[in-house]
């Protein structure tokens, strides 16, 4: 069974919280919950070291939900998975589930015996019963709650069967497969329940955390939608390229964030002397050139090895507009700023 | 020049430490007018934790700030806790072991903890948080170590960018954190996360040269 921990500003909320689920199950089916909250009884606050501790707590090979509140209690987890151990963190989902009605659902579905990604999406589902009830129809017809995801039926729905789910390869196979197309793709995270994001963007594919046994839902629209989903129906049934048995193989733990966040910084002293800064037309075409000279390189690094995925992941990258956006945003700014 | 050692950054720490002390009030009436009415408080518990650390147990600059780090994850409470925490650990890692601290090395380990904390907070500069003041402070360091300029002016070049990063908040409207969720009415308000983040900046220009 899998085990849940409820992450709160307050102490006695979320032991209340706890309380008002465990009133849904016998006491022998009852998953293992533990609570990370309050700073002590009394005071507000969240910490990301009780979170990893709690997740230690409960940790089993089934794997732990985590049910947040607002604010720090999302940061803290997230920080949290950074404290432990990454196979541990593999094995952990926080879900953006509202506190009380996503630890019910949790609760009540985990005692069946039912795996994460299901009680995840059960968690997901938790306001359901209240819309119904109230006569809202679905998220999307409610005001309050705003969500960038497209509406109505998605047009193609699909559980990843990659052990290591949509991490750096797979997801620049699908970025390159709808290169050129006029369609907007949007992809989700149905089992997280996560925003949608554009397929054309690989760091924001990989935001999505998309793991094996989660399930992305892909809305099309555009001249070309019909073609995009296709494509991705055709990568989805080849595996997105993924060789039967990767372990050891993929890039680890590709899936678990943002890829933005592993990259480091890379500092050089390049050589400027007689560089001059111009006018913003001729910075951004130096940096086109750049970008152009470093992708030339990376397309004849991929005859020298076997699977060339993670040079087409690179070149993604390359040209992935959450990152020249940024610059060329600034280069329009009249800003020149290089590394020291 | 300075040594870079964990008395420097226990120094900073120190200064930093009676700075907000004495500002805690302010910046509580600051997230008072559009948060949740404790970033003072909240601030200034972590901050005494972080006095109570003691320079001499830890061999290296690095080490010290990471406990510190940890201590204001453990302490703080509110959304302060991971992004400061974030920012220190991502700031000490990116430190050599020891050696002189130069202008090149602050600049690396700065724009290192900026990084962290906008893959924490997803918030990017405009958004009326703590990176409004950083992403300032930064640029202003880069532009003046680049010209030549030592740490003690190129920190000095950064304190004040800070601080006008800190200052063009107040017509912003937040768009992260608890703030956003008054939207418009968050318009002529200081924000207290980019007051704070501008005290720490300007603590460092005082101490690490």
């Amino acid at each position: 069974m899998i085990g849940i921990v409820v992450v709160s500003h307050s102490r006695a909320l979320a032991q209340a919280a706890v309380d008002l689920a465990k009133e849904m199950v016998e006491a022998d089916s009852c998953p293992r919950m533990a609570v990370a909250a309050g700073l002590d009884d009394t005071t507000f606050g969240t910490d990301a070291t009780a979170v990893s501790e709690a997740l230690v707590e409960v940790d089993s090979p089934e794997g732990t939900l985590v049910l947040m509140d607002l604010g720090s209690a999302v940061l803290s987890s997230e920080m949290a998975l950074e404290f432990v151990d990454p196979d541990l963190a593999e094995r952990v989902l926080l879900s953006a589930a509202p506190l009380i009605e996503g630890l019910v659902s949790a609760v009540v579905t985990a005692s069946s015996g039912a795996s994460l990604s299901e009680v995840a999406r059960e968690a997901s589902n938790g306001l359901a019963a209240k819309r119904e009830h109230l006569g809202i129809a679905d998220a999307d017809d409610d005001g309050a709650a705003t969500t960038d995801s497209p509406t109505g039926k998605p047009d193609l729905r699909h559980e990843l069967t990659n052990p290591h789910g949509l991490h750096a390869r797979p997801a620049a196979k699908l970025v390159s497969a709808l290169r050129g197309l006029d369609a907007d793709v949007q992809v989700a995270n149905e089992t997280t329940g996560s925003a949608a994001a554009d397929a054309s963007s690989l760091s924001s594919l990989a935001s999505l955390g998309l793991r094996q046994g989660h399930t992305m839902v892909v809305h099309a629209s555009g001249p070309d939608a019909d073609t995009a989903i296709q494509r991705i129906t055709d990568l989805a049934a080849d595996g997105f390229g993924d060789a039967p048995d990767p372990a050891g193989e993929a890039l680890p733990d590709q899936s678990a964030g943002p890829i933005r966040a592993r990259l480091r910084r890379l500092v050089t002293e390049p050589d400027l002397s007689g560089y001059e800064p111009t006018d913003g037309a001729s910075e951004e075409g130096r940096l086109n050139e750049a970008i152009d000279q470093v992708a030339a390189h990376l397309q004849s690094l991929k005859g020298t090895v076997a699977d060339p995925g993670i040079f087409d992941a690179q070149l993604a990258l390359l040209r992935d507009a959450s990152f020249t956006g940024a610059a060329r945003k600034l280069i329009g700014a009249g800003t020149t700023r290089w590394s020291l | 020049m300075s040594t870079l050692d964990a008395q420097l950054m226990a120094n900073w720490m120190a200064d930093l430490h009676g700075v907000i002390d004495v500002n805690a009030k302010m910046l509580t009436d600051l997230d008072r007018q559009i948060g949740d009415a404790d970033h003072g408080s909240n601030m200034a518990r972590g901050m005494k934790a972080v006095a109570a650390l003691d320079a001499g147990n830890f061999d290296s600059a690095a080490a010290y700030l990471k406990k510190v780090g940890m201590t204001l994850v453990s302490t703080v409470g509110g959304a302060a806790g991971p992004l400061y925490g974030t920012f220190l650990l991502r700031f000490a890692s990116a430190l050599p072991a020891d050696g002189e601290l130069t202008a090149n090395q602050f600049a690396v380990a700065l724009s290192a903890g900026i990084d962290g904390v906008k893959a924490r907070g997803k918030a990017e500069e405009g958004d009326k948080t703590l990176v409004d003041t950083l992403e300032p402070a930064l640029r202003a360091f880069e532009e003046a170590a680049s010209g030549g300029s030592d740490l003690a002016d190129s920190l000095s070049a950064a304190a004040s960018a800070a601080a006008e990063g800190r200052d063009a908040t107040i017509p912003l409207i937040a768009r992260k954190g608890r703030a956003s969720y008054l939207g418009d009415r968050s318009r002529d308000h200081q924000d207290p996360g980019a007051t704070s983040m501008a005290m720490v900046i300007e603590s460092a220009a005082r101490t690490l040269s």
